[in-house]
């Protein structure tokens, strides 16, 4: 791994254009070769418990025909035993499993949404997909990380650099979020004059190319080829995807990671208990709040979010599978959008964010933290949702 | 940007294209230069400035300097070269040292110190071009070469893209020449220059940089770790140290001959060399005959008594060693070196040729002198004096304090390389390339290239020599 061999040809031996042709397509049979070899070993992406529940889900095939999917509210507030529990009681037999994941991105949920539909096998019933918005762009600290370059296929890049394009299109347009390094790069100062739709959409199709040259996935790969299962996954299949956030916290404090964030936001949560009954209060009050974001135009953020469901709706009618929206008991809301929702989708959309329709949902003593349910709580949500669910059913027969 | 970056091969692709499609030398030369300052702007654009003044300024007594035959006068253009160099390399790279330095020393001594460091950014590069820079005032000084032929010539000289951030530190008189006359496509060895980038890349992005977590880790908080650990943490920053700046230079050396230019080797095999002198003459070459040739020559090199030799060779390692960043253990890692430089000399002058004992050091040499580079490695990436002291007791005494481990498995990485790296010293990989067909060799570069880019890190790993 040193010195290269010297070249063998004088010039009078070099190719000609035709030569050279020949060698780029041979050059390229390898370079595809390869590729479509390691596509064919590689573990599913997203890395960590995205890669477990896509990788447990996949070998689960079949075995579950509910499926919840969403933010880490559902996944800290979905406890499939007792769903499935409440369900039989209710007179309906499922097998359900949590694919809720931490910080996903609409489009991301989108993506997943459509590999649990081809995953699922024949027994696949219905699926629970929790409402949220869209954020057209990938936060650029965080770009080309493996969970923000899985999600990229050729539909999910076109969708998400369309609503970049469109973004910049809308009055007020998209503001960029600088990366944090490179603010005095000459490249920079160049791509500062394009038009923050435009980066942003080509961010994707960067994201995309990396997901399709399987860009620094060598240890997916070589787990695929050896056939080994990670320790996650095995988690996952013990808990069905559903991990409490004592639970986790518990471990990480075991670890002696006094410090983690899970201990830091149940800390900050119980010393600011008045700053959060504020927060239902406006709840309660407030017609539209959306989010915290405020650099996405909201109505734009809307009506796109309302497109990827729109798609969903229509993927899950072909398959035959249930679609039911879920707006989860956070602290913020949008009415209208709400109840537009299930109008533009023609499917049921169970809202929770109603302090005063499920006061225990709110009950801070059943929190773990102002945006997530403890385990009880979580166990609560879980019951509730099977009996909503079991209504709407009742209701539309 | 950085050669294992995306938009680097885009960069590249572009100016390779255009490069060859101009039809004039002197139209390349100022494409070459508008590309390399973009290529640099691309970390910084303020300094551009810092490389501007370095290369006008050195241009204008290169000048000055072949037009006067006074010795006085030559003397101060020289001094006024060195000032203007050394200065800028003082002030960004050594500065906060030296105050942070001399308040210690002052607090030491029980006497008030100040806090005067100041936020200083260094400059990426600014060690290596203001090498080339002094070389080429210093070569004119004494006579030993002519001025550039044009402003753009320099310029081109000082900024080249391809070793303008981390070398190789390429000689004015091993550059210049190549720019006068206008570079022929039909002399480019595209395979060498295509394999060696390639080797290059695998180094920096498939070995170094998946590697650098594990090191970064054990590295930080040995304590943390176990003995076997920080062993095996060692191993791979044997290894990491290498791939990382090795593996730029091949890069460096290959893009630039896939524009036409020649660049000088800079590493040639070091890790097998018999010991430290000549892993000297291995590793980091165009550095090593740079100090050879303009410091230590200098200061008497080898001439006069063997202690006046010693020590200024001790004098050279450690402003070697001081050259890699600004840190007393760097010194310290200079001084070990040149220690060991003195003891091989030692030993070759006290124990006879020929001898059982001088046999047995000949034949254990390369074995011994890797042991030596392990101890210092320790000093050279320990990040402070206790973090060096603790990992210093692991190695000698195995006396680790944690139970932290990282997988011995990552050993397998030591042993991937030891193999190929001894299959390309004995020239075996190097044949098999030569011999195979172009169809054959296009169909693996392909299938390599793929491989490559699903084994590389994908986190953003500076070059080492970065920050040097």
């Amino acid at each position: 791994m040193n010195a290269a061999p010297s070249n063998p040809y004088s010039p009078a031996e070099r190719a000609g254009p035709l030569g050279v042709l020949g060698r780029l397509a041979v050059f390229s049979m390898g370079f595809a070769l390869a590729l479509a070899l390691y596509h064919s070993w590689a573990v599913p992406g997203g890395g960590g418990l995205v890669g477990a529940k896509q990788e447990h889900f996949a070998r689960a095939r079949g075995r579950y025909d509910t499926v919840v999917l969403g933010t880490s509210h559902f996944y800290r507030s979905f406890v499939p035993e007792e769903f499935d529990r409440a369900a039989a009681e209710g007179g309906l037999s499922s097998s359900s499993f949590n694919f809720g994941i931490q910080l996903p991105n609409l489009i991301e949920l989108d993506y997943l949404f459509h590999r649990v539909l081809e995953q699922g096998g024949e027994g696949l019933q219905r699926v629970f997909v929790q409402y949220y918005e869209l954020t057209p762009q990938i936060d650029p600290n965080q770009a080309f990380i493996e969970r923000n370059v899985y999600w990229h296929d050729w539909a999910r890049t076109r969708l998400a650099a369309g609503f970049a394009l469109a973004a910049d299109r809308s009055p007020g347009g998209l503001r960029y979020l600088e990366p944090s390094r490179g603010k005095y790069s000459a490249l920079g100062v160049l791509q500062r004059w394009a038009p923050a739709g435009w980066r942003v959409a080509i961010e994707h199709y960067q994201h995309f190319l990396t997901r399709a040259l399987l860009i620094g996935r060598g240890r997916a790969v070589a787990r695929g080829l050896l056939g080994r299962e990670s320790g996650l996954t095995a988690g996952v299949a013990q808990g069905r995807g559903y991990l409490s956030l004592e639970e986790e916290n518990q471990r990480l404090l075991a670890r002696g990671l006094d410090e983690n964030s899970y201990q830091r936001r149940r800390q900050h949560f119980l010393e600011n208990r008045d700053a959060y009954q504020r927060s239902l209060e406006a709840l309660r009050t407030e017609e539209v709040h959306f989010g915290d974001e405020e650099w996405m135009l909201a109505d734009l953020q809307r009506f796109a979010g309302l497109e990827v469901y729109q798609g969903m709706a229509r993927a899950a009618r072909e398959r035959g599978v249930e679609l039911i929206v879920v707006v989860m008991p956070a602290n913020s809301c949008s009415r209208v959008l709400e109840a537009r929702l299930a109008v533009e989708l023609g499917v049921p959309v169970l809202r929770f964010n109603d302090p005063d329709r499920y006061p225990d949902l709110y009950d801070p003593d059943l929190r773990f933290d102002s945006g997530h349910l403890s385990d009880e709580g979580a166990r609560l949500f879980s019951r509730l949702l099977a009996q909503r669910y079991l209504e709407t059913r009742e209701g539309s027969q | 940007m950085i050669f294992t970056e995306a938009r680097f091969l885009v960069f590249f692709l572009v100016a390779f294209v255009v490069h060859w499609a101009l039809p004039t030398n002197r139209t390349r030369k100022l494409w070459l230069l508008g590309l390399s300052y973009l290529f640099y702007g691309a970390w910084d654009w303020r300094f551009l400035s810092l490389i501007l003044f370095s290369t006008l300024l050195d241009y204008g007594i290169g000048l000055a300097l072949e037009r006067s035959e006074s010795s006085t006068r030559r003397r101060w253009l020289l001094t006024a070269s060195l000032i203007g160099n050394l200065g800028l390399l003082g002030f960004f790279k050594y500065y906060n040292f030296f105050v942070q330095s001399g308040s210690a020393l002052l607090s030491w001594l029980g006497l008030p110190a100040h806090d005067l460091t100041l936020q200083i950014i260094l400059p990426v590069g600014i060690s290596f071009y203001t090498f080339q820079t002094l070389s080429y005032t210093i070569d004119i000084y004494r006579r030993k070469m002519a001025s550039a032929p044009s402003l753009l010539d320099f310029a081109v000289f000082v900024g080249f893209f391809p070793q303008l951030v981390a070398g190789p530190i390429v000689r004015a008189s091993h550059f210049l020449p190549q720019l006068v006359e206008k570079r022929l496509w039909s002399r480019v060895e595209v395979r060498s220059c295509l394999t060696l980038f390639l080797i290059g890349f695998i180094k920096k992005a498939v070995v170094s940089d998946n590697v650098a977590p594990i090191t970064d880790q054990v590295f930080g908080d040995p304590d943390s770790y176990t003995a076997l650990s920080n062993w095996v943490a060692l191993f791979l920053w044997h290894v990491q140290i290498y791939c990382d700046f090795s593996g730029y230079s091949d890069m460096a050396i290959a893009t630039a001959g896939l524009l036409g230019y020649h660049l000088p080797l800079n590493f040639d095999f070091p890790y097998f060399s018999r010991n430290i002198g000549e892993f000297w003459q291995r590793w980091h070459i165009s550095l090593s005959t740079w100090f050879r040739d303009y410091l230590y020559i200098s200061l008497g090199g080898s001439r006069g008594s063997g202690w006046k030799a010693m020590w200024t060779g001790t004098i050279t390692m450690m402003l070697c060693g001081l050259w890699h960043g600004a840190g007393w253990q760097y010194v310290g890692f200079g001084v070990l070196m040149s220690s060991a430089i003195i003891l091989s000399r030692l030993w070759s002058h006290f124990v006879p040729d020929g001898s059982a004992p001088r046999r047995a050091v000949t034949w254990l040499g390369p074995l011994l002198m890797n042991y030596f580079l392990f101890i210092n490695w320790i000093v050279f990436r320990a990040v402070g004096w206790e973090e060096c002291m603790e990992m210093f007791r692991i190695f000698f005494f195995l006396d680790a304090g944690g139970a932290d481990t990282i997988s011995t498995l990552w050993m397998l990485v030591f042993v991937a390389f030891a193999i190929v790296h001894t299959a390309f010293f004995l020239g075996i990989l190097q044949k098999w390339i030569e011999r195979s067909s172009d169809w054959v060799y296009a169909g693996s570069f392909g299938f390599l290239c793929a491989t490559v880019l699903v084994f590389m890190a994908t986190e953003y790993q500076p070059f080492i020599y970065f920050q040097f």
